[in-house]
């Protein structure tokens, strides 16, 4: 028995909003009890602070919980023993990392989601895939990062599995001139990290003022704008070296968390980043946490039906976006369709401590 | 020279490459004098004036406080305070370690020593906050006409890792100011001063408010918007993250039903009030939300907490006791608990407690208090909206008294 319905594998962005809204709700409800008696830090949580919201009537009064709590405790709503696969967060040295734990079903659920998404998009056929990352990235089986993690997911979508940085991230030309020898014209599939496809790929290629034409490739990459929004590299400045340089038109970014593997948000042709009907979006202003309607920028709250091992249902990011519009998009996909903006700035705040450390 | 001491002793400061030179001294002149010495009065009578009307300054309102605090009108009043000065005098050279996010404590610090009679060393913070820049424009300016003050006070900067420095500083100093947190102050502890020097610490500490149900209830209108405004600037002004802000309120007295009725209303006003005056950040809401669920979790058990607005989030403590110092506080995150009487305050008090800041409860009830509980901690006890006040008795110390020395002649 699976928390989100079967029926919408053939077509995952069908649901309209009077349909979506009720069948979100009630699912969530379901999961926040779930949860709720699985897992007592998440109880705990909720009857501090959502104590009359376990039955949500809409979706702003589903319970929701900061992202960052995961770095703080390992929470889950399964024994230890039915851990079968840790995943972590890619989080820069030093800093705590989100620690999310699946069973064998969750995980089993992740990838079946992610496929029906990713099909709706890139069709069902396997393709020859391309990696724009180092091998070294998934060389620990038992416990992934979110880029292992990433890799591992996509590979599924592939007919082999190469990887094109060797183990000093550096691309290598000749091998890049193979590749496009060896399948001219036909359609093949890379895949990697927005930040790391910028850094080892497009930046070297620019540099050496290197083309190719791989005419019939599709692009898939995720992992956030962060480190490129400092570089002030924009996603239609991205689209455009990959076609100057890679001859590529189909590069899709998608958005997703590693608290809500699986069922991510993918971009259309058109530029729309969409919900399907695994996952719903609510975007809360940034100081009062109310619902904000749609074209106002705010927090991104991700609702996802997939987590059942762990309490990341409905999670509140970081992020700030705004809702595009809804059912309405040029691609024919049903659902809320958004943009991101990136992440809150940290402030410094006021305060006695720290002076001989940290000045 | 000889009216306030003999200048003898001559520290050189080395070269070094992180270290900064924010007056225009170099190497410092022992020069010691009586506390409130007639030169220095004089000195900050100039520096106040010229606080008070220079422009820049005017945006900085803990600035200008600074500038007040030193006008003599309040200088004559502090040292009437002291009966015993003509017996004593500053211990030396004080060397001050002022903490990175307070922009002001570090004139504080420098001044209640200078006012003690000694020379000083005062590490400021790196950050480049305005009103320090000012404040060193006008000191430069200031003390142009101050000779022995000019060469016996440097405001500098270094890195931490010119761990040389700070051991120099330490092996002449008569006295160490030290402001920080715990890690911070037991590092420099750990650095060997001179066997008679003093060490002033100023370590985390925590504070909280007191409020009486009945007073707070029977405030007319004027009254009870002063009352808000005091509220939100103790918590407030320094992001609740100073060692004075309040972070647990206890209610004091009142029935059910009146305590319900003006607790309400309180936050919802003093959230209000701050949406008008303090401008949040995302982060800062983000923060104390993931807060709000780490002290669910590990609570053992139920603590409602409410969400005014994003401003303010109130955690009600009454069902458990815990440490205050283990709740994650700042920027608007207030822990309340109702109390019949102030023998309750007790298992809060410990000694990591500083400032009870109150509202209709009379001193000589605190004074009742603090004869038959002997609380092991608070160091202060002064009205609602004056937590954030620094004063010359500081965490428990008598600053003028502590850095100075009696001369016994009999």
């Amino acid at each position: 028995m699976n928390f989100f319905s079967e029926e919408f594998f053939k077509e995952p962005f069908s649901l309209s909003k009077s349909d979506k809204e009720n069948y979100i709700v009630s699912s969530c409800n379901a999961l926040s009890k779930h949860h709720y008696n699985k897992c007592p830090e998440y109880r705990r949580i909720i009857e501090s602070l959502f104590d009359d919201q376990m039955n949500a009537d809409d979706l702003p009064s589903i319970p929701f919980i900061p992202v960052q709590i995961f770095k703080n405790f390992d929470l889950l709503s399964i024994k230890k023993d039915q851990i079968s696969r840790t995943m972590t967060s890619s989080g820069t040295s030093g800093q705590a990392v989100s620690r999310i734990f699946l069973d064998k079903k969750t995980a089993f659920n992740q990838s079946k989601i992610l496929n029906k998404i990713v099909c709706d998009f890139i069709g069902s056929e396997r393709l020859p895939f391309y990696v724009i990352d180092a091998e070294s990235v998934i060389s620990d089986r038992k416990s992934f990062s979110a880029r292992g993690a990433g890799i591992l997911g996509f590979s599924r979508f592939g007919k082999g599995r190469e990887f094109i940085l060797d183990d000093d991230m550096e691309i290598s030309i000749k091998r890049l001139e193979e590749i496009s020898l060896a399948n001219k014209n036909k359609k093949i599939l890379f895949f990697g990290f927005t930040f790391m496809i910028w850094q080892h790929l497009l930046l070297p290629l620019q540099k050496l003022n290197k083309k190719f034409s791989f005419k019939n490739a599709v692009v898939i990459h995720g992992g956030g704008w962060k480190k490129l929004n400092d570089l002030e590299v924009s996603n239609n400045h991205f689209k455009k070296v990959f076609k100057e340089f890679l001859g590529i038109n189909n590069v899709y970014n998608y958005y997703g968390m590693v608290e809500q593997t699986g069922s991510i948000f993918f971009e259309c042709e058109f530029g729309n980043i969409h919900t399907s009907n695994f996952s719903e979006v609510i975007i809360r202003d940034p100081i009062s946490f109310e619902e904000l309607p749609h074209g106002e920028s705010g927090l991104i709250q991700l609702i996802s039906l997939l987590p059942e091992s762990y309490p990341g249902h409905s999670i509140l990011s970081e992020d700030m976006g705004a809702i595009v519009g809804e059912d309405d998009c040029k691609c024919g996909r049903n659902g809320k369709y958004f943009e991101i903006y990136g992440r809150v700035k940290n402030a410094e705040i006021r305060g006695c401590s720290d002076t001989y450390q940290n000045t | 020279m000889l009216k306030s001491g003999a200048a003898v002793t001559l520290i050189k400061i080395p070269k070094s490459k992180t270290l900064k030179f924010f007056s225009n001294n170099r190497d410092v002149v022992l020069n010691i004098s009586q506390p409130f010495a007639e030169e220095r009065i004089a000195f900050l009578k100039s520096f106040s004036k010229n606080i008070l009307s220079n422009k820049n300054a005017k945006n900085f309102p803990d600035l200008v406080t600074f500038g007040y605090w030193c006008r003599p009108s309040n200088i004559k009043t502090l040292k009437n305070f002291y009966d015993d000065i003509d017996v004593r005098l500053g211990l030396g050279l004080a060397f001050h370690v002022t903490p990175s996010n307070v922009p002001m404590n570090f004139a504080f610090s420098f001044v209640f020593s200078l006012l003690a009679g000694n020379s000083n060393i005062v590490r400021i913070p790196s950050k480049g906050f305005d009103q320090i820049a000012i404040f060193l424009d006008i000191f430069n300016e200031t003390v142009k006409d101050y000779p022995e003050i000019f060469q016996s006070t440097i405001f500098i900067n270094y890195d931490s890792s010119d761990q040389y420095l700070t051991e120099l500083f330490s092996e002449n100093a008569d006295a160490r100011i030290i402001w920080g947190g715990d890690e911070s102050v037991s590092a420099l502890k750990r650095t060997r001063s001179k066997e008679r020097s003093v060490d002033v610490v100023f370590s985390d500490r925590y504070s909280g408010s007191i409020i009486d149900v009945n007073a707070l209830s029977a405030l007319n209108d004027k009254e009870y918007k002063r009352f808000i405004h005091n509220v939100f600037n103790d918590i407030f002004l320094m992001d609740q993250n100073a060692c004075s802000s309040p972070r647990a309120f206890f209610w004091h007295g009142g029935s059910d039903k009146s305590f319900t009725k003006i607790q309400k209303k309180l936050w919802a006003d003093v959230s209000e009030y701050s949406r008008k005056n303090y401008s949040i950040q995302p982060s800062q809401v983000i923060s104390k939300f993931n807060n709000a669920c780490i002290h669910s979790i590990k609570s053992e058990t139920l603590n409602s907490i409410k969400l005014y607005n994003g401003h303010l989030f109130t955690q009600n403590i009454s069902n458990n006791f815990q440490k205050l110092d283990t709740f994650e506080i700042n920027s608007g995150y207030v822990l309340e608990t109702r109390i019949k009487d102030l023998s309750e305050l007790i298992p809060y008090i410990d000694k990591k407690f500083q400032t009870l800041s109150y509202f209709g409860i009379s001193k000589s009830q605190f004074k009742q208090f603090i004869e038959t509980h002997k609380p092991a901690g608070v160091d202060r006890i002064t009205p609602i909206g004056s937590a954030l006040d620094i004063g010359i008795v500081w965490d428990g110390y008598d600053l003028i008294r502590t850095l100075s020395r009696i001369i016994q002649i009999s």
